[in-house]
């Protein structure tokens, strides 16, 4: 039962990552191309915040991720600059959990998602964190997001330890709603301007 | 091709074939006098599969038309009524009476592989029971299912019978009588519990348990028992409205019922179960109903099966009345199918195979899973979890150092993680470990990367023994990390999930599966309507050759440039598919594959927003950016962005069950999709490319609009099929491909002739092509239109197919067989396998003469419905 990781093919066997070459910032500080992935654990919205970004759309119907899909959108910041978002929207099923430094190793970006009708996936969203703190790339840039905020009734995760823990982790942190499209686009401009604008090493 | 002179008067099916009998009409002639089994009397009773020939249903007319008994009160319902049923050999069975057996049978020993158990002794409620000689197995085992027994009761029409009576119902006089252990007596009790909640409707008479012993199958028998008259293959109507909304056209993948669990009565009334536990009783998939609920159930399953397993024999299937339980283990997870939809056990296998085949290829990702599981990246956190070993192994990690020698090493590591937890045995366990050790270092050797996976596990052991505490262990799980080749350690995790299951029997295995069950009911559903599942065989969407190859030329391209397996699929036809040298896809991968993302809701994700969005999508990318300089490429890009891609490891079991692969999934349009397997895990980018070049190649020489066109107008269908395939103007399918014209009027024609299937009474066929491992079924006329005469048409080929195929006896080249649904016939050859159904009037020897139609039209227009050539199958 269960099988190890790949085949022959050792050359390539490594979790080296999906990346262009550019995959960690781009070489021209006008256009910026960056690799984004999203994290946390399943059911917390991860697919809807991406699908209400790039499409502009909400699907209330749960679609299980498979893998991870991969997504991009450019947006234009008011400096005239342009980012093209890579997006890796990753399964939040324990049975991927393994396979995340496949997504998230040479991002530039990861966006660890929980929902804040959820403590569990909050601390799951920790544990994202102090993974990406350990194996993510070096100046990652990280960011906290409570999804369903439209669910204030049902609030389990308070907005004060949420942003607690960000400021103690240097994390950028905004509680979005995927369903309202609340802050949705703020997040990923937030995010833009908060990339490092010279190219990283 | 196919055009050669003498088709005009050859008739013969084996044309093809040089190794064939060159004489066909002989041959058939031949087949009408002494070889077509010709059952013609009308039953309902599922003719023994595979009797030997010429001696065939000799026994069958005493068999037919047993009395049935209407709903009978409970105390009657203990005689038994079980009629001998010709098994394999064609020997009769030995009696009902015969079932002291399993007293006799003793604990462990089997004798030729048949158990009986005769319930109906034990069945009768108004026997005073006497206490068992050790009550407390007895107790024990029942404990779990008698509420499930008791329940049944509540059911039965005619329920005056005291609970407590049959709480343990084993225990009667037959115990003292036979002289059974106590842990017949247990085995008694659970069958007697399982079968007793299955056959609640109509009671159970008799059941029977068959083992499978030394002396193999040809030994076993029978005993079988008719409850309906009107056992037709669909079960009671009833039962139809509450039953799987699987005969609805609009089936949508996912679980059902899932607020049952073994009390309801609904969940009771299911027609057909499917069941995955571990080798403890844990659930871990249940096709009805929540797996926590059904511990107690999955339970009584495990126990049954270790019970005949304890007699070092294996149980698979037994029969209670209208149900057949079937068991299949593989390795510590067991699988369960309880039917009552009259498929034989043989198909019931094959299914569960299949099962778990897709559990594999969900749960290899298991591998990394099950690391993953607790452990949450800490490789020996997982340890800790695997083997509840950690503190045995801080405690070894500070004292103990590895020693230089390589060997050595390996045992150190071996010892110190896998065998951590056995200090208190060690003699005895010693042994054990030397040959884990040995399997562990081939393991490495072979399969990993040789030397590099025990460089990087020498890596590790330095580390470890560098720091002694646990701050060692860290360093070490995040040496394995970043040294970027968690591989080698996966493949020790990995080998050891077995391991894990015997040293953790307790581990559920439920959360991994988290999200699967749409995958596991949609393979479900598909037995009964996709004939891939028991042909294993595939089938193609039938394509103008020219269109075909243009797809594989450039599938072709792509699996040069590394891509292992590109698959060009709609639906679950493909379309074209091309394996890089030398590496084969088996069929039932194939399905698998199929089954995995067509139930995976999220691989079209994009594909929804695809046509709504476009136009606003083209505007937001240009109000965006204004970069000219990435001009054909970007383009590309933007059009990608549309759709999303995924990227997902996937096992294919038949092709390496020990690995995965990565498939790039991308829907071109709604119902078509591209599938790129590669065993790399960063070539995403480079599947991308290959995508775009595919889709670029397939969008101009028009293969996806080809595709559409092929839907709409279907297969095969029967009512075309030619009149006389002899003169040469029939040449080639009518409705496919070029010849448009043709199709239009052939259209009409046929709308003409509606209702009245084919020629011959035809109603519809399966051609299996063997040596391409590809079939082809006609689309079904309209006698057969409704999805529950599909359904049923499909099993009553799966018999067919199973008694044809059945190993216990002589390989059969044709079958004919008449009931009241259909007049089915069944020829094999060495390069094919014809199934066709027929009106149940048909006259035979005119049916004989269509199949030869038949497969003659299949083999006019195989380019169109097969993909010929450079079939990855055939290296």
């Amino acid at each position: 039962m269960g099988c190890s990781a790949s085949l022959p093919d050792k050359s390539s066997g490594k979790l080296s990552g999906l990346n262009t070459e550019s995959g960690g910032g781009a070489t021209d500080p006008k256009n910026l191309k960056v690799k984004l992935v999203l994290l946390g654990d399943s059911g917390v919205g991860k697919s809807c915040i991406v699908l209400r970004f790039v499409r502009g759309q909400f699907d209330p119907t749960s679609k299980v991720t498979v893998g991870a899909s991969f997504l991009s959108q450019t947006i234009a910041l008011q400096d005239s600059t342009t980012v093209k978002f890579e997006i890796w929207d990753t399964a939040g099923q324990e049975r991927y959990a393994a396979l995340a430094p496949l997504y998230y190793r040479g991002a530039a970006v990861a966006v660890v998602v929980y929902d804040i009708t959820s403590p569990e996936s909050f601390n799951k969203a920790q544990y994202w964190v102090k993974e990406l703190q350990k194996h993510g790339s070096p100046n990652i840039v990280l960011a906290l997001v409570g999804n369903k905020a439209d669910l204030q009734e049902n609030r389990e995760v308070s907005i004060e330890d949420a942003k607690g823990y960000a400021e103690k982790n240097g994390m950028f942190f905004i509680e979005t709603s995927a369903k309202t499209a609340d802050n949705i686009n703020q997040l990923f401009e937030e995010i833009a301007k908060r990339l490092p604008r010279t190219p990283t090493s | 091709m196919e055009s050669d002179s003498n088709s005009s008067i050859d008739l013969n099916p084996d044309s093809l074939n040089t190794n064939s009998p060159p004489d066909n009409f002989k041959f058939w002639s031949l087949n009408e006098s002494n070889n077509v089994k010709d059952s013609e009397h009308v039953s309902n009773h599922e003719v023994s599969a595979g009797l030997a020939n010429g001696s065939l249903y000799d026994n069958l007319d005493q068999i037919e038309e047993p009395q049935i008994e209407k709903p009978v009160p409970c105390d009657s319902m203990i005689v038994a009524e079980a009629f001998e049923v010709v098994d394999e050999v064609g020997k009769s069975c030995s009696s009902p009476s015969s079932a002291g057996y399993v007293g006799e049978r003793g604990s462990s020993e089997v004798v030729n592989g048949s158990l009986y158990t005769n319930l109906d002794q034990i069945e009768e409620p108004q026997t005073e029971l006497s206490v068992p000689s050790d009550p407390i197995p007895v107790a024990e085992a029942f404990d779990g299912v008698s509420e499930v027994g008791q329940s049944s009761f509540v059911q039965r029409e005619n329920s005056e019978l005291e609970f407590d009576a049959h709480s343990s119902p084993s225990s009667s006089g037959y115990v003292g009588e036979r002289g059974v252990g106590v842990a017949s007596i247990r085995m008694r009790s659970l069958l007697y519990a399982l079968a007793f909640s299955f056959s609640c409707r109509n009671g159970l008479k008799v059941l029977c348990l068959i083992g499978e012993g030394s002396c193999g199958p040809s030994s076993t028998s029978e005993i079988e028992e008719v409850v309906d008259s009107d056992a037709d293959g669909d079960v009671i109507p009833q039962e139809n409205t509450i039953n799987d909304f699987s005969d609805s056209a609009s089936w949508v993948p996912g679980k059902r019922h899932i607020d049952e669990d073994d009390a309801s009565i609904s969940w009771r009334k299911r027609k057909k179960h499917f069941f995955v536990l571990s080798h403890s009783g844990k659930p871990i998939y249940s096709r009805y109903g929540d797996e926590h609920k059904l511990a107690g159930f999955s339970a009584t399953l495990q126990a049954i099966i270790s019970f005949v397993e304890n007699g070092e024999d294996r149980v698979k299937f037994v029969r209670a009345g209208k149900h057949l339980v079937v068991f299949l283990v593989k390795g510590p997870i067991y699988l369960v199918c309880i039917s009552c939809t009259e498929e034989s056990h043989e198909a019931l296998t094959g299914q569960l195979e299949l099962l778990y085949g897709q559990l594999m290829s969900a749960l290899v990702q298991g591998g990394e899973d099950l690391y993953e599981e607790k452990a949450y990246g800490d490789i020996l956190e997982f340890l800790d979890y695997l083997f509840s070993s950690i503190p045995v192994l801080i405690e070894r990690l500070g004292r103990t150092r590895p020693d230089p020698n390589r060997e050595d090493r390996m045992t150190w590591i071996y010892n110190n993680t896998l065998g951590s937890n056995v200090d208190k045995d060690k003699e005895k366990v010693g042994k054990m470990l030397d040959d884990e050790k040995r399997e562990l270092s081939q393991g490495l050797k072979t399969e990993c990367s040789g030397e590099a996976g025990i460089n990087s596990l020498e890596k590790e052991i330095k580390y470890t023994s560098a720091d002694e505490s646990s701050d060692g262990l860290n360093s070490l799980s995040h040496v394995l990390d970043s040294s970027g080749d968690v591989n080698e350690m996966l493949l020790i995790l990995t080998k050891s999930v077995n391991r894990c299951f015997e040293k953790n029997p307790k581990f559920d295995m439920t959360p991994l599966l988290g999200g699967t069950d749409a995958v596991f009911s949609s393979l479900i559903h598909s037995f009964s309507w996709n004939p891939s599942t028991f042909l294993h065989a595939y089938t193609c969407l039938p394509l103008a050759y020219p269109t075909r190859q243009a797809a594989g030329s450039i599938l072709q391209d792509v699996a040069d440039s590394g891509v292992l397996f590109a698959i060009l699929m709609c639906k679950h036809k493909v379309v074209s598919l091309v394996g890089a040298q030398k590496a084969s896809l088996h069929p039932d991968d194939m399905l698998l594959l199929a089954n995995f993302v067509l139930s995976s809701e999220s691989f079209r994700q994009g594909e929804i927003w695809f046509k709504e969005e476009e136009e606003e999508e083209k505007e937001e990318a240009k109000g965006g950016g204004d970069d000219d300089n990435d001009d054909k490429v970007e383009e590309e890009n933007l059009r990608v962005s549309k759709t999303s891609e995924s990227f997902s490891p996937i096992c294919l079991p038949r092709y390496n069950p020990m690995a995965f692969l990565y498939a790039y999934v991308h829907y071109l349009d709604v119902d078509t999709y591209l599938m790129l397997l590669t065993t790399s895990s960063d070539a995403f980018y480079h599947l991308k490319d290959c995508r775009i070049r595919i889709e670029m190649v397939l969008l101009k020489s028009n293969v996806l609009s080809e595709v559409q066109r092929s839907i709409l107008e279907g297969g095969l269908h029967v009512e075309d099929l030619p009149i006389d395939p002899s003169p040469r103007t029939v040449s080639l399918s009518p409705h496919l491909g070029q010849e448009k014209i043709t199709t239009e009027s052939s259209e009409r024609t046929r709308e003409s002739s509606f209702g009245i299937g084919g020629p011959a009474g035809l109603w519809h066929f399966i051609y299996r092509s063997i040596n391409l491992d590809q079939y082809v079924a006609s689309e079904f006329s309209s006698p057969i239109n409704s999805s529950n005469q599909q359904k049923r048409l499909y099993r009553a080929y799966q018999k067919l197919y199973a008694s044809m195929h059945d190993k216990g006896t002589a390989p059969h080249k044709t079958q004919f067989r008449r009931d009241e649904n259909y007049a089915l016939l069944c020829w094999i050859t060495q390069d094919f396998e014809l199934y066709a159904a027929f009106d149940p009037l048909a006259d035979k020897a005119l049916a004989i003469k269509t199949c030869n139609r038949v497969c003659q039209w299949v083999r006019d227009v195989e380019n169109e419905i097969f993909l010929l050539g450079s079939s990855p199958f055939s290296w």
